[in-house]
């Protein structure tokens, strides 16, 4: 019997330890000086794009820049031939290999609006 | 081994998309037969080209894999141009033109199928431009004098392998002079270019090397030709530049004085 007052006692809940106080909460900070947003400077206008310009940096051909670069090619197969690197023997059926390479090879530059 | 296709195959469209892309894209691939008859005064239609290029855009839309982050026009146009290419040569109106057009005009046509190897970028509607100077219309310029000296290179070997003319042997014996004074390495740039047709990202790949390395090297290359027929001799030889000097060695002790040198003695 006294055994079992003893394990009563034992069951008992024991001291219920105070909760860990709140750390204190830094105060915000106050908001540093704004720089003022600076006016934008003049953007230089783009160049306009000249003769075969739009080609691009992948020098892309499209349809529409076919007689400039027909013209090209005659104007430095000329200059090639007057000046002997290309045989003069062989300057028609040059110029008109290059001009016919690049033909089969413009896109349709049409076609690519319509989408 | 197999889930690795498996999942190869899984990253296609399935057909129903790959069946919409050949919607959305035959417009354009028909504008590329229609560019390689307009250039070869062919029928695209009667010689075959339409058909070539609907097959190729099918083909195309079978095997595009959206995950590569190509877009499909630059994955599909060089395979669809080729296509048209191949067809055109194979036509009735192209062995018609070859008996009853004028024999320049033939030759042209011919020399003009064997640029697409020395510059696969025109078959993606692009000139040969590998670095751009920032003026589109210098550059295109340049793009295209060096279309007409490829070709005329071209031509060169050509007339060498058929046995020129006795009156034409002198000008080609003056280009080929010019080429054999050059260091072995660039003897062997040129020759893989214009004498085997090999592209200059291809002699890059095979010769272990950046291909900015070649083309800057073909550019210099080719600023020497010009210079040198011009004032009828040899300009100064361009140095090696670093990146390909790894070569130098193993060309000069494996390959002897160059093929151009090699062409000049069988010319004597």
């Amino acid at each position: 019997m006294t055994k079992g007052k003893d394990n009563d006692k034992d069951k008992k809940v024991g001291k219920v330890g105070a909760s860990d106080s709140t750390k204190g909460v830094r105060s915000t900070e106050a908001v540093s000086d704004i720089d003022k947003v600076k006016a934008t400077s003049a953007v230089g206008r783009v160049s306009a794009v000249s003769g075969v310009g739009g080609a691009g940096a992948i020098g892309r051909i499209t349809l529409d820049q076919r007689d400039r670069l027909m013209s090209i090619v005659s104007e430095e197969a000329a200059k090639l031939a007057a000046q002997g690197v290309i045989p003069n023997n062989q300057r028609e059926i040059v110029e008109q290999a290059v001009k016919m390479v690049i033909d089969a090879s413009l896109e349709e530059s049409s076609e690519d609006k319509k989408r | 081994m197999h889930v690795e296709k498996a999942e190869s195959e899984s990253q296609r469209l399935s057909e129903e998309e790959a069946n919409n892309l050949v919607v959305e894209h035959h417009g354009w691939a028909e504008s590329i037969a229609r560019s390689v008859a307009r250039a070869w005064n062919l029928d695209w239609r009667l010689d075959g080209l339409d058909g070539a290029a609907m097959e190729a855009l099918i083909f195309c839309s079978r095997r595009f894999d959206p995950t590569r982050g190509i877009p499909f026009k630059g994955y599909a146009r060089r395979r669809i141009h080729e296509a048209s290419t191949d067809a055109a040569r194979k036509s009735k109106g192209w062995a018609r033109a070859s008996s009853n057009r004028p024999a320049a005009e033939v030759k042209a046509r011919e020399l003009s199928v064997e640029l697409y190897g020395v510059f696969p970028e025109l078959r993606d509607g692009q000139l040969p431009i590998y670095e751009s100077s920032g003026n589109d219309d210098a550059d295109a310029r340049t793009a295209i004098r060096e279309l007409l000296m490829g070709a005329s290179l071209v031509a060169t070997k050509e007339a060498i392998a058929t046995g020129p003319l006795p009156d034409e042997l002198m000008d080609y014996r003056r280009v080929v002079t010019v080429m054999a004074s050059l260091e072995p390495v660039h003897q062997w740039l040129l020759y893989k270019v214009y004498w085997d047709g090999t592209s200059l990202r291809n002699v890059a790949t095979e010769w272990e090397t950046d291909g900015l390395n070649v083309m800057r090297e073909h550019k210099v290359l080719m600023a020497y030709l010009q210079k040198s027929l011009a004032q009828g001799k040899p300009a100064p030889t361009p140095k090696v530049r670093p990146g390909l000097k790894p070569l130098v060695t193993k060309f000069k002790t494996a390959k002897g004085k160059g093929p151009f040198t090699d062409v000049l003695a069988s010319t004597a």
